[in-house]
This record gives C-alpha cells, sequence and structure tokens, in this order.
C-alpha cells in the first residue's frame, strides 16, 4: 500500500496538466503527499512510542512480580516467625516474639513497596494503552493520508479531463469558425473566377471586333487610293473616314474591357489567396481540434488509471489501443454481441465512451417486453385436503398450467435478451441466476415467484449487497432451500450453508461448521405465506439468542448476519472472482481477483466502478481473456440473431433449441448452477450448435447484401469483413482461401441491388460456413 | 503442420500415439480423426446395452411375487392376477405381456435381479436417477472437480487409458447425454434419433459440403493445444467423423426382423445396427419412454409398458441372432426407484425403493438373489421394499466381468459380484 502511495505520487507529477505542475503554490496533490508523509513520520513515531512504552510497562510488571515475590517470602518468614514465638518457651519466647513483630513489620514494608510497584505498573500500563491507541490512530491517519493521496490524484486528474475536455470544445468551435470561413473564401474565390472568366471573354471579344474593323477600314483606305473614278474613290474615302471613327470607338471600348478583365483578374488572385490563408487556417484549428480531442483520451486514460491506482484496481488500456477488435469483444462480453454496425457504433464511441455505454445502462431506455405470469389458482398442498382422484385431477391441472407459464417465462426472458437496449443488465441478470441458482423442478412447481425473483436479479443487477440481502427475502430462494422448516429449536442449514458456501464467502474461504449453525440460526424465521408467495418473518419462529458469527457476536437477525457476511473480506473477493470469470476468463490469478474485490468493496459492493475498470484493463483484452471463452448456448443463438439482425425470431422454437443444448432457464441443473465452459460442448451438442445457428442464417429476412453493401467489393474483402465482424479468432490462411474460393466472383456493386436474392442466397451460405465452425463458438 | 501419418486405427494410435501425448492432453487432429472415424469393433468385443425405464417401475407388476401371500392383500386393482401369472417358480412369476421373457429364460437367455437398491433411498426422481447414473450418493451434487460423473463415462475413462474413444459409449433416444455418460475425459455421443445427427446446414449444396469438409480439416486456428478454441475443433471433428458414419450405419441396416413401432422398438433397431456393422462402441444407453410414474390408473398403462418392453427386446434378440452378434450383446434394465407394495388410492403406487431388474443375452439363466420379504418393509410410509442386492454390485459385476474393466476406480470401492453371467 505504502509502496504504491509513493509510486503513485512521483506518477502524478508528470500526469497533470502542466498548469498544475508550473504553479508556484504547491498543488493540491503534492500537499496531500506532504500530508501523507508527515502522517506517516508521526504514525512510525507512535509506532516507536509504543515499543517503548511495551517494554516500561513490562519490565514495571516484572518489578511488581518481584515485589509480590518478596512479599510473599516475607509473609511466609513472618507466619514461620510466628509459629515459632508460639511453640517457643522460657526464655526463647520474648526474643521468638521479637522476631515474629519485626518479621511482620517486614512483610508489611513489602505489601507497600508491592502497592507502590503496583501504582507505577498501572500507570505505565495506562501509559502504553494510551501509546496503543495514538499508534492506531496514527496509523489510521496515514492510511487515510495514503488514500488522499490516492483521492487527490483521481480528483486532479478529473480537474486534467475537465480542462482538456474545455479546451477540446473551445478548438472544436475554433475548427468550425475557421471551416466556416474557409467556405465563405471558397464561395468568394468561386464568384471571383467567374467574373475574371466572364471579363476576359468580354475583352476578347472587343479584342476581336477592332481588329476586324481596322481590317476593314484598311481595305476601304486601299480602294479608295485605287480608284480611278472620282465619285466612287469619293465614296470609299467616305467610307473609310466612317470606318475609321468606327474603330476608334472600338479601340477605346476594347481598352475599358482589357482593363475591366485585368480587374477582375486582380480580384481572382486576391480571392485565391484568401481562400488559401482561410483553408490553411482550418487546416491548423482542425488538427487542434483533433490534438485536443486526443489530449481528451489522454486524460480520460489518466483518470482511469488514477482511478484503479485510488480503487487498487486493475490496470487499463489506453484509448489508442482501441480498435474495431476490441470493441467486438467487449460487445460480446458485457453483451450479447451485435451486427457488424452495432460493433461499429461501439468502436466509434471510443474506449471510455464505449464502457460508459455499456455500464451506465440505467442512462438506455429500459427493455419493455413484459409477460402475464398468474399465481396458482390454489396454493400447493391445498389438494392434500382431498380424495384422490380430485387430487390426481387437480395436480395434473396444475402441472399443465405451469409447464405452460414456464415456457412463457423462458421465452420472455430469451426476447428480452434479443431486444433490450441495455445488454449488461440481461447479462448480470443471466449471471444472478446461475449464482443465486433457483430451479423449477421437484421443489417450486411456480412460475410467478420464479418471476418475481428474477425481477430481484434485474432491479439490482449492478447492487451485490442489495442481492444478499435481497435472496434470503426471495420466497423462491425460500422454498428452494428448504428456510421455511427453518425454525427455532428445529434447525435447517440448507440455506444458511448456501448463503456461506456458494453466494458470499465461498467454499473453504474463512468460515467454519459453527459459523454455518449460528447463520442458520439467525436465518430461522425467514419463512413465506403459502397463499399469497408474500415474505413473511415469522418472530415466533425466530431464534433470538446471541450468535458468533465469522468473530462477530450479536443477537443477530439474518438481515444483521447478512451485514456481517458483507464485511467480510472474501467475501467480495469471492464475488468479483466469479464475476471476472463470466465476463474475462477462467482461473485468474487471485492477485489480478484481489484487486478487483478491493474496487468492489471501497464502492460499498456497487458493481458499476468494478466492471468499468474490468472492461477497460488490459486482462480484458488480454490474449488469454479474447476468444477464450466457449459461448454457453444463449450467448451462442442470442448473440447470432443479434449479430444477423432478426426482426421476427420464434422463442418457442429458440427456448427449445438451448435447452437442447443443455441450458434451461429457471432450471439450472442444481443450487451451484451450470458449469460453464467445455462443458458446453459435446459431439452431439457441437452439431446440435451448427445446425441451431445455420438455421437462423438460412432464414429469408437475413440480408447479407445490407450487411456487407459498401464495406467490401471483391469476396476476400468480404470474408475479411464479415470474419472480422463475427468472429473472435483470426480464420488461418487457408481457411480464408476456401471460403474466398466458396464465394467465388462478386458482381459489380451497382449491380448489387437488383441482384439481392441471388446474391444474398451465396452469402448466407457463406455465412452458414463462417459460423458452423470452431471459431463461431468462441468468443 | 503435422506430417500426415495415416493411423486409422484406435490400436495403432495407441501404438504411435501414447509416447507423444499424454493422457488427458490435445491430441494432434490426425489422430483423433483416425481414432474416431473408422474404428471397428475387435471380433466379438463385448457390448453393453442399459435400457433405463424412466419414472420409478413397479417391478413387483412385472416379476410377480405371488407366492408371497401379503402381494394379495397389499394389491387389489393393480393385481397380477394368479391365472393369468407366467409362473417361472413357486415364488415368482413374470407380467403375461412378458411370455416372451419366459421364452427366453427357457432357452437360456434371461436373468432376473429382484430387490435391486440401495440404502438410505431418496425418492426424488431427479436425484435418485442421479444416483444411479453416477453410482454416487451426492449425485450431481459433488463439489467442482470429483464430478458429478457417470458410471459409464468413468467406465470409457478406465478402458482408454491412452486415448480418448469418442464413440466409447453412445446414448439413442435422447438429444443431451445421460449422466451416466459424462467421464472426466469421455463425453459420449448421445443422439434422438440417428438420421438427425449430423450437420445439416449445408442444404444438400455439395459445394458448399465440400467447403464446410475443407474447413474442418484444415485444423485448429489457435495456437495453444490447450486453448477452447482447440477442444472444441477436436471434439467437431469426431462429431463430424462419428455422426456420418452412425447416419450411414443406421439408414443402411437391414434387420432380419420387424421391430415394433415404439421408442424402444426403434431405439433398439438402431442400436442393433450399429452393432452389426461393426462399431466399437462398448456401452449402449437407451431409454423405455412412456411413463413408469404409475401413480394413476397403472394397470393398464403399466399391461401396455410390458407389452412395449417384451416385443422390443424379443426382436432385438432375435435379430441380433440372425446376424450372429446375440452372444456378444448384454443388455440390462434399471429404473431409479420401485414403487410402494401397497396400493394407492388412484389405483396405483407411489415412489418405493428396491426393485427387479433383469439382464438378458449370455447370462446364467433364472432368479439371483432373494425377492425382499413384502412384511418386513421400511420407509415413511413403512411401505418400500427393502434392498437384496446394491445396484452398484451389478455394475461391478458387469463392469469387471462382461466388460473386464477394473470397477473400483469406477464406483469408489470393492462392490461384492454376483454371479448372473454365463
Amino acid at each position: 500500500m505504502r509502496k504504491r502511495v509513493v509510486i503513485a505520487g512521483s506518477l502524478v507529477l508528470a500526469w497533470v496538466a502542466p498548469a498544475f505542475v508550473r504553479a508556484a503554490e504547491p498543488t493540491i496533490v503534492e500537499k496531500a503527499l506532504a500530508a501523507s508523509q508527515a502522517a506517516n513520520a508521526e504514525r512510525d513515531a507512535a509506532a516507536t512510542a509504543l515499543a517503548e512504552a511495551t517494554d516500561r510497562a513490562a519490565n514495571s510488571a516484572a518489578a511488581v512480580a518481584a515485589a509480590e515475590q518478596i512479599v510473599a517470602t516475607a509473609k511466609d518468614a513472618a507466619a514461620k516467625a510466628a509459629e515459632a514465638a508460639k511453640a517457643a518457651g522460657g526464655d526463647l519466647a520474648p526474643l521468638a516474639k521479637d522476631l515474629a513483630v519485626k518479621a511482620t513489620t517486614a512483610a508489611q514494608a513489602a505489601e507497600q513497596a508491592v502497592a507502590a510497584a503496583k501504582a507505577v505498573a498501572q500507570k505505565l500500563a495506562a501509559e502504553k494503552t494510551a501509546a496503543e491507541k495514538t499508534a492506531a490512530d496514527r496509523a489510521a491517519a496515514a492510511k487515510n493520508a495514503a488514500e488522499k493521496v490516492l483521492a487527490e490524484r483521481a480528483f486532479a486528474a478529473n480537474m486534467a479531463l475537465r480542462q482538456a475536455g474545455a479546451e477540446r470544445d473551445a478548438a472544436q468551435k475554433q475548427a468550425a469558425a475557421a471551416a466556416e470561413a474557409a467556405r465563405v473564401a471558397g464561395e468568394q474565390f468561386s464568384a471571383a473566377q467567374q467574373a475574371a472568366a466572364l471579363a476576359g471573354g468580354e475583352s476578347e471579344a472587343a479584342a476581336k471586333a477592332l481588329a476586324e474593323k481596322a481590317a476593314a477600314t484598311t481595305a476601304a483606305s486601299a480602294q479608295a487610293a485605287t480608284e480611278q473614278d472620282a465619285e466612287k474613290k469619293k465614296a470609299f474615302a467616305e467610307t473609310a473616314a466612317s470606318l475609321e471613327a468606327e474603330r476608334r470607338a472600338l479601340e477605346q471600348a476594347a481598352a475599358e474591357k482589357t482593363n475591366m478583365a485585368k480587374t477582375a483578374a486582380d480580384n481572382l488572385a486576391k480571392a485565391k489567396a484568401a481562400l488559401e490563408q482561410t483553408s490553411a487556417q482550418r487546416t491548423a484549428a482542425e488538427k487542434t481540434a483533433g490534438e485536443r480531442t486526443a489530449a481528451v483520451a489522454v486524460a480520460l486514460d489518466n483518470l482511469a488509471v488514477a482511478e484503479a491506482e485510488a480503487m487498487g484496481g486493475l490496470k487499463p488500456i489506453a484509448s489508442g489501443q482501441w480498435d474495431y477488435a476490441k470493441a467486438r469483444h467487449l460487445l460480446a462480453r458485457a453483451g450479447f454481441g451485435g451486427s457488424p454496425e452495432d460493433v461499429a457504433k461501439l468502436h466509434a464511441m471510443g474506449l471510455h465512451g464505449a464502457v460508459d455505454f455499456l455500464v451506465e445502462y440505467h442512462r438506455q431506455p429500459a427493455c419493455t417486453v413484459t409477460v402475464d405470469i398468474r399465481p396458482p389458482e390454489r396454493p400447493l398442498g391445498y389438494e392434500a385436503r382431498l380424495d384422490s382422484s380430485e387430487q390426481n385431477r387437480l395436480n395434473e391441472e396444475r402441472t399443465n398450467r405451469e409447464r405452460v407459464q414456464q415456457a412463457l417465462l423462458r421465452q420472455w426472458w430469451l426476447r428480452r435478451m434479443v431486444e433490450t437496449p441495455r445488454p449488461l443488465e440481461e447479462k448480470l441478470a443471466l449471471f444472478w441466476h446461475d449464482h443465486f441458482a433457483t430451479g423449477y423442478e421437484d421443489k417450486l412447481y411456480q412460475s410467478n415467484i420464479l418471476l418475481k425473483q428474477n425481477e430481484l436479479f434485474r432491479e439490482h443487477a449492478d447492487k451485490f449487497d442489495a442481492l444478499l440481502r435481497g435472496i434470503i427475502h426471495d420466497p423462491a430462494m425460500i422454498i428452494y432451500l428448504d428456510n421455511h422448516v427453518n425454525v427455532k429449536g428445529r434447525g435447517n442449514e440448507n440455506l444458511g450453508r448456501e448463503v456461506l458456501e456458494l453466494f458470499s464467502l465461498g467454499r473453504d474461504q474463512g468460515y467454519s461448521e459453527q459459523d454455518l449453525r449460528e447463520l442458520s440460526r439467525a436465518l430461522t424465521g425467514y419463512t413465506y405465506v403459502p397463499n399469497t408467495n408474500q415474505f413473511r418473518f415469522n418472530t415466533s419462529a425466530h431464534d433470538e439468542g446471541p450468535k458468533t458469527l465469522l468473530g462477530r457476536t450479536g443477537n443477530f437477525s439474518g438481515d444483521e448476519a447478512i451485514d456481517v457476511i458483507l464485511g467480510h473480506p472474501s467475501t467480495a473477493r469471492y464475488a468479483a472472482k466469479k464475476l471476472f470469470e463470466y465476463f474475462a476468463y477462467r482461473q485468474p490469478a487471485d492477485e489480478l481477483t484481489d484487486r478487483l474485490a478491493h474496487v468492489l468493496r471501497s464502492n460499498q459492493y456497487e458493481l458499476g466502478p468494478m466492471l468499468k475498470n474490468l472492461f477497460l484493463s488490459e486482462e480484458f483484452y488480454s490474449e488469454r481473456s479474447r476468444g477464450q471463452h466457449i459461448k454457453s448456448p444463449i450467448e451462442l443463438m442470442v448473440g447470432a440473431i443479434r449479430t444477423l439482425k432478426l426482426g421476427s425470431v420464434d422463442y418457442g422454437a429458440l427456448d427449445w433449441q438451448v435447452q437442447n443444448m443443455g441450458m434451461t432457464l429457471f432450471q439450472p441443473p442444481n443450487v451451484s448452477g451450470w458449469e460453464e465452459g467445455r462443458y458446453w460442448i459435446s459431439a452431439n451438442r457441437v452439431l446440435l450448435r451448427y445446425n441451431g445457428v445455420a438455421n437462423l442464417v438460412e432464414q429469408p429476412q437475413v440480408d447479407v447484401v445490407g450487411m456487407v453493401q459498401g464495406k467490401a467489393a471483391t469476396a476476400a474483402e468480404l470474408v475479411e469483413y464479415l470474419a472480422g465482424a463475427c468472429l473472435a479468432v483470426e480464420l488461418t490462411a487457408e481457411q480464408k482461401k476456401t471460403l474466398i474460393g466458396f464465394v467465388g466472383e462478386l458482381p459489380p456493386g451497382d449491380q448489387w441491388t437488383a441482384q439481392r436474392d441471388q446474391l444474398n442466397g451465396r452469402l448466407r451460405a457463406l455465412l452458414v460456413l463462417m459460423m458452423s465452425t470452431p471459431a463461431y463458438q468462441v468468443s | 503442420m503435422m506430417s500426415p501419418i495415416k493411423i486409422v486405427t484406435r490400436r495403432e494410435f495407441v501404438r504411435y500415439g501414447a509416447g507423444i501425448v499424454g493422457v488427458g492432453a490435445a491430441l494432434p487432429n490426425y489422430l483423433i480423426r483416425g481414432a474416431a472415424a473408422a474404428e471397428t469393433a475387435e471380433p466379438g468385443q463385448r457390448v453393453l446395452v442399459v435400457v433405463q425405464f424412466n419414472g420409478g417401475h413397479d417391478a413387483m407388476s412385472a416379476l410377480v411375487p405371488y407366492g408371497h401371500p401379503e402381494y394379495a392383500k397389499a394389491r387389489n386393482v393393480t393385481r397380477v392376477k394368479d391365472e393369468e401369472i407366467v409362473k417361472i417358480n413357486a415364488e415368482l412369476g413374470l407380467h403375461p405381456n412378458l411370455a416372451g421373457f419366459k421364452t427366453m429364460l427357457d432357452e437360456g437367455t434371461l436373468a432376473a435381479l429382484p430387490g435391486v437398491g440401495y440404502p438410505n433411498p431418496n425418492l426424488s426422481h431427479f436425484h435418485s436417477t442421479d444416483i444411479w447414473h453416477t453410482a454416487d450418493m451426492r449425485g450431481r451434487l459433488c463439489p467442482a472437480g470429483e464430478g458429478p460423473f457417470g458410471w459409464i463415462g468413468k467406465a470409457c475413462d478406465a478402458a482408454y487409458v491412452e486415448t480418448v474413444a469418442v464413440d466409447g459409449a453412445i446414448a439413442v433416444g435422447t438429444g443431451s447425454t445421460p449422466m451416466a455418460m459424462w467421464g472426466r475425459r469421455h463425453q459420449g455421443i448421445a443422439f434422438d434419433a440417428p438420421e438427425a445427427f449430423g450437420f445439416f446446414g449445408n442444404r444438400g449444396d455439395a459445394k458448399r459440403g465440400e467447403a464446410y469438409k475443407q474447413l474442418h480439416e484444415l485444423g485448429p486456428n489457435a495456437p495453444g493445444p490447450l486453448s477452447e478454441l482447440h477442444y472444441v475443433s477436436q471434439t467437431a471433428l469426431a462429431a463430424n467423423a462419428t455422426s456420418d458414419r452412425i447416419r450411414t450405419l443406421a439408414k443402411d441396416y437391414k434387420p432380419t426382423i420387424e421391430y415394433p413401432n415404439t421408442g424402444l422398438g426403434r431405439h433398439l433397431r438402431t442400436i442393433a445396427g450399429l452393432v452389426a456393422g461393426g462399431l466399437s462402441t462398448r456401452m449402449y444407453f437407451t431409454f423405455h419412454g412412456g411413463g413408469f410414474d404409475t401413480h394413476v390408473n397403472q394397470r393398464p398403462h403399466h399391461d401396455n409398458l410390458m407389452k412395449e418392453l417384451n416385443d422390443a427386446i424379443v426382436a432385438f434378440y432375435k435379430d441380433l441372432g440372425a446376424h450372429k452378434q446375440a452372444h456378444r450383446v448384454l443388455t440390462m434394465t434399471a429404473s431409479e426407484f420401485g414403487r410402494t407394495v401397497k396400493e394407492n388410492g388412484g389405483q396405483g403406487t407411489d415412489h418405493g425403493a428396491a426393485a427387479a431388474m433383469f439382464l438378458f443375452g449370455p447370462v446364467k439363466p433364472g432368479v439371483h438373489g432373494a425377492h425382499p420379504s413384502l412384511k418386513d418393509v421400511f420407509g415413511g410410509g413403512g411401505d418400500w421394499l427393502k434392498p437384496t442386492t446394491d445396484f452398484r454390485s451389478v455394475y461391478a459385476t458387469v463392469l469387471e466381468k462382461w466388460l473386464a474393466i477394473p470397477s473400483q476406480g469406477v464406483l469408489g470401492q470393492q462392490y461384492p459380484l454376483v454371479d448372473f453371467l454365463a
């Protein structure tokens, strides 16, 4: 902890915006760091003082013990002397008596000495206690100061982000203004070009007319000169003179046009210069805006790092590493995948934007798919009072009715997973269904309480503490784990056991069989009302006596026991590990899940910050994670539907298929939920999965042409694009070659729309080949 | 790339492969292909077929303890009457619809074990089925790593130590793999109907089929042999290789007799085709569906179940006999529990404990073990038969004496064997 603080302190100076570093005043981080160092010094001094006080107290206690030994010896001597005095006769009697008196006096004196030594010892012990308290206070203060450094650093990073954001916004504004100026200059340039062209044309026309006139004038003069007939000669001369006058006029006009053309050319040159200048300005402003945007990404990265440090979380990747493949990975894991377009949208949000979009799902509209599930017409056990034929008839009726309701419930949830605008919410609800696994068969036979439980998982999907509190009040869980028969004096440990073993601390993670019994006692009386299926706390069945749970003692209720459990470090560790394995990869190093657990606990079991830390982390995007998760049947099928953008889905068939693949919603195999990973894969299940996906792809509504139009022109580009969008692992060169060969020559892009149906047939076959593969089974 | 060594049988695989790959390690594809695809059974290789009765069988109506006076007292509507019974001795007789079983008994190919069960019975269908499938009282509540593993899956693990026999066990009549077949390394193969076991995404397009084949032959596209992708790739290879063979064998099979058109009849016909076709599978698992959970109106329903059972088993062994395969196929029935001695108010019976099992094929014919007393009963309603033979003793006998697989590792301890095999 201390080491990390020091590292953090040096890093922060490098990270915070230059303004913070250059300031004459020390930054808040520097102040916090100085305070932390001072607190550390005080803590160390207090520890030394405590050690000394402990020594002194020990010495003094030893002195008391020695003095007590002397008292005992003296008393013993006095007693012996008294006895000797009694026994002594004659002359010796007075001497013996005197000795006895002296011995008694000596003993009394020794006792006084002990009392004095005890007083000193008490004082020193009190001083030691005080030193202990001081040392504890100083240690706490040092810890607080260290945490403050991290918090301040996160704060500083946040401020830097704000500053960077403001600078980006300003730069973007400037870039927009410069772009507008450049646009205006461009228009002016165009106008000037037109004017110059026009003036140039007119000038040329005038010059041409002048030349023609001059030629005519010269011709007339020549004729006048050579003509013999005087009258005709005169006429020619007059004509020549007249032409000459016209020529002069034209000469004047041409000069004017030439001038105008020159002016227009000048204007054009000016407009061109203006355009060049504004364009350069626009480019510069855009560059600045780009830089400022990049700086915001860096500031976001820094903030994520600072927050991770402050919370002790996992190391994040940088925005610069964010790419399309990572966006696809994130959408597949934090949700149920999506179409190539969905992935592109997520990619465009940037790393932090994408993670926020998924984790802060409350900002998205809620899914509106609902289901109508009715409570049983008669409470369970009602039939027991009837004669057997009536009993059997009603049993059958109930069974049939509930079977239909179960199917409705499963289909409802599948549809939510397909349609929700908040994929992480459903993904988490599915996680909690697996974590707090409750099955319909054998005990419940009631769909309505499973719906109620499912709503609990969704409402508190991102709050583990609320779920743990909620689950001991949940009628479905109470029935499933027999807590309705857990009553004072006749305990049933089923729920208590699973709360510790599966729901909170985890098997062998720091609780004993005795803790389990004590928790079960705390849970007595947590029952339900059979007719209404409402939770009921039955005070008369509750054991109100004191319990000792995980080292704490009190007259705990079940809810108070949950508080004790939430305070145990194993609880956050176990939840963090399961969540890590669900979203990233199996069997992570303890160090990683400890970090995540720290984030979870420092946020009071709210999942949001932990999930953000996870979805930003290097581990989440590592080779160990990507392409290393075998999709559950639901991830496979719901994912394919979302990828293919199927608008109309047969949810009955979908439910049937995922059940065949081994996943029946509301019927996990047992209270520990589904086995994940390779459990999903067997010879027949692989082919069931292939066929299931192929059936989805082959639906006429799947428009692959629409999906790829404008993204790819050749078969090679097409294969590359679709593989990048659909597969978590790179295809080998040979596999690509096979697929490209299968697609063959594509028609020119402008004919795709006309040939849509035929082309879709071919491309759907390509998708079948791509998705009916081992590669599509992993994400 | 690996050098393209052609290895076509599992024996060769073991010879070449054992030195290359450790147990449980990922196998190179060509080895999996070789091991999975085209292996043929060794001559005389023994085969076990398990027929599961889901729901809890009232075996007292199949192997009827008519010699016990309590039987007639406890049963009224569900009773198989003395005059109907096909008697096999003074104590026990067969349901009238099991007349074919009597013939098999006389021919020396039927054995009956009355009173098979286990102590402290669990009366949940779900949990007791798990117990029968895993031979572990914890069923699926085993801690991770310890299970749940099925007895057939564990038997495959024990039989194929150096390699993985993808088709070591096959379940017919179910889309999902029965827990009995879940091994540590072996998953078995399960399909509802053989014609539906395969990849059908090619839609009859030969060009697409060729591309599919190429894509799957090119091998896994992940570097790590322990990666999930590698695992999926291998399983897919095995599935593609075996499914084609299984479909072909089932499609081309010419039974010598017409099987009854019932679930069990169809499943046994499929199994006969695979056995006669020479598939190297050693353990088959299938179901007699139709519902043995006869709480209500038991007699007519159970009569029908017995007829279906009789007709399917008789046809199966006649057909196997005609194909000269009957000597190497042992069949046994199993159900998660028996039923109460007394009838309930609904002309049926409720969940009980011990029940009889039947074995067919190369057995020591006759009844092995005592039928439980109908007087000295136990349980919640005081109405359950006490087991006289532990079902794990039956498993142990079949494993050791029929399949030559050591049973202790499979069952967790050594159970006494029962002398019912020829």
